[in-house]
């Protein structure tokens, strides 16, 4: 082997270190939920579907379908809330701009449990107690989703030629007219892809839901975590399958649509 | 020029960024189907102007006048104005066509009008049947004409380029000047052109306007721009300039003035005011001065030695550095007549009295 290959064997190496780390525990949890006893043995003993019959009922895809509604009003609101607020923060300067930053990206970085114990706390304190219930669970995740959308609309923005919209002015275009026929048209990737990582974001949380679901208001993590005081079943490992397949085709199908490594990896604009 | 005249008249402008004026007073009468140019180096002030007219900044005195009527408190967008941006500024989103259609379609023209004016502007640009395109998918200089047409397809009281071709190569750059001249004078518009690059004005303007610190130093044809240059600064910021210290001994009533150097006294042009025992510069063009082995009468002589040659191709630059320490450059055309003296070679540098010019010392004359 000459010189100069052994840095790339090196990398190949790490990368392939890298993806067992994250591929053997879903290989080992879905492998798991086709064994034919009821224990979660690895290598799985025998080959069964009746954990995938187990998965497959209401008491599991009930919470599903919830988690989904959930991601999907969430991922929407905070889709909404999120585009005026990235027009604001990236075009505007005035004086509390610094502080609604941190205040749209805070939770991205506070972990979500204090948010969770926050926001119970500050709705109970506040006298919003009949909120309690769905509302609130998607209170909760909207204000843990808003750090995506406003992210990836703000990056979208930035990345827009300024001169666009003075263009589209000197051209005759009223101010609502620039915004409808070029700015959204412009943004709408950003704005969409901030859809996403919301949805995803809030599908795959449990530490405010822990706090907020009620009985009837359940997501499928927080189903999942009290499942797991009994015990884990074969059932479990199917199910733990189940949403992994949810965010997984919502990100093939929207990789096909538009790069969303762009907003992932980028950190103010794009070219 | 009365306002109503004039395709765009300005008045007394000026607009101020913090406490700095970034145009300071300016007064301008553009005639109807006149190329202007607004030259200058950065940060003179021209693009402030460019921007004033087109609404997108508002003046903090004076008045802009587009088709005889103010356009003060008026939005762009409601100002008719074609604008050509650096970057082209197409939308990314749309092709060619719908580019080409956005100012017709704000207009709420219908669809027939809009498709026959989209065709008829994209041939006037040569891009026939490209307007199926997308912008991202075309050549700069492409781009540069879809901008173009974009601006004229609406018919603006003017059109206004903004340094319009300092993206685009060298080559490129020469052949787009005299195709946006040409576009030019076929519909007739009215044009601002606003640039930094003196080769890109000389070509293409009717009139320049130098533009120096939110002032305008002079506004005239291209050959008065060059031959007279009114200021010092337009002197030495149009083509190059030799400038070598003199005296004033007499101030003469119409824009004359007798200098002295060390050969003798000559009468030379000051567009400038100048007093009598002042020091001032004597300025000429490379191309109208001379190297000889004895003086000529009635011609401005100066001893120098020759330190350098620079061959040029079509002619050779003579960089002469004379006795009282300036150094000058003459050039001579490369015309087998020509004799070009040797480096180290004592020799007299002569220019006829018409080709110089006396300034003040100081730049800004005042």
């Amino acid at each position: 082997m000459r010189r100069r290959h052994i840095p790339w064997a090196m990398l190949r190496g790490i990368v392939v270190l890298l993806y067992l780390f994250i591929l053997v525990p879903i290989i080992i949890t879905v492998s798991v939920s086709f064994n034919s006893v009821n224990q979660s043995k690895f290598p799985p003993i025998g080959f069964s579907l009746r954990w995938w019959g187990d998965a497959l009922a209401a008491r599991w895809l009930q919470p599903l379908a919830f988690s989904i509604e959930l991601g999907l009003l969430a991922a929407v609101v905070s889709m909404l809330l999120g585009m005026p607020l990235a027009f604001a923060l990236v075009r505007y300067r005035f004086p509390g701009r610094e502080a609604l930053t941190t205040l749209a990206l805070g939770p991205l970085a506070l972990p979500a449990l204090v948010t969770g114990i926050g926001l119970l706390q500050f709705i109970q304190a506040a006298g919003f107690g009949f909120l309690f219930g769905f509302p609130t669970l998607l209170i909760g995740h909207v204000l843990i989703c808003l750090p995506f959308s406003v992210r990836t609309t703000a990056i979208s923005l930035r990345a827009m030629p300024a001169n666009l919209e003075l263009a589209a002015l000197s051209l005759g275009a009223t101010p609502s007219a620039v915004l409808r026929e070029i700015t959204l048209p412009l943004v709408k990737s950003g704005v969409f892809a901030g859809g996403v990582f919301a949805f995803i974001h809030s599908f795959t949380d449990y530490s405010i839901s822990l706090f907020l679901a009620r009985p009837g208001t359940q997501p499928i993590t927080i189903t999942i975590l009290s499942f797991l005081e009994y015990g884990f079943a074969p059932t479990l490992a199917a199910v733990a399958a189940l949403t992994l397949v949810v965010p997984l085709v919502l990100i093939a199908v929207v990789q096909r649509v538009f790069r969303i490594g762009d907003f992932l990896y980028a950190e103010n604009a794009r070219g | 020029m009365p306002v109503a005249d004039a395709a765009v008249s300005l008045r007394g402008v000026r607009k101020l960024f913090g406490r700095t004026a970034a145009v300071d007073g300016i007064d301008l009468d553009v005639r109807q189907g006149e190329f202007l140019t607004l030259l200058g180096p950065s940060g003179c002030g021209k693009t402030t102007t460019l921007n004033m007219i087109a609404g997108f900044l508002q003046p903090d005195a004076g008045a802009i006048y587009l088709a005889g009527r103010s356009v003060d408190g008026l939005p762009p967008f409601r100002r008719d104005i074609g604008l050509v941006f650096q970057d082209y500024a197409l939308f990314p989103h749309m092709t060619v066509a719908e580019n080409v259609a956005f100012g017709l379609r704000m207009r709420r023209i219908n669809r027939t009008e809009i498709a026959s004016r989209v065709a008829a502007a994209l041939d006037l640009v040569k891009l026939t049947g490209m307007g199926d395109r997308r912008p991202l998918a075309m050549s700069g200089g492409q781009r540069q004409r879809v901008a173009l047409a974009r601006a004229l397809v609406i018919d603006p009281t003017v059109l206004l380029l903004d340094e319009p071709l300092s993206n685009l190569d060298l080559k490129l750059r020469e052949t787009m000047r005299l195709e946006i001249t040409e576009v030019q004078r076929r519909t007739g518009v009215t044009t601002i052109l606003v640039t930094h690059d003196q080769g890109e004005a000389l070509v293409m303007s009717d009139r320049i306007a130098v533009m120096n610190g939110g002032r305008i130093e002079q506004i005239a044809t291209a050959q008065e721009i060059y031959e007279c240059p009114a200021t010092r600064f337009v002197a030495e910021f149009i083509g190059s300039m030799n400038a070598i210290p003199a005296l004033c001994v007499v101030a003469e009533v119409d824009g004359r003035c007798s200098v002295e150097i060390e050969s003798g006294t000559a009468i030379v042009r000051a567009p400038q005011k100048v007093r009598s025992g002042e020091r001032i510069l004597l300025a000429f063009r490379p191309e109208r001065s001379r190297v000889r082995a004895i003086g000529r009468d009635g011609d401005v002589n100066a001893l120098g030695t020759v330190v350098q040659h620079i061959y040029l191709g079509t002619r050779t630059e003579i960089h002469v550095e004379l006795a009282e320490g300036t150094r000058c450059i003459v050039e001579t055309p490369n015309d087998r007549v020509a004799v070009v003296p040797r480096v180290g070679e004592a020799v007299i540098l002569t220019v006829e009295p018409e080709d110089c010019i006396a300034y003040p010392m100081n730049v800004s004359g005042q």
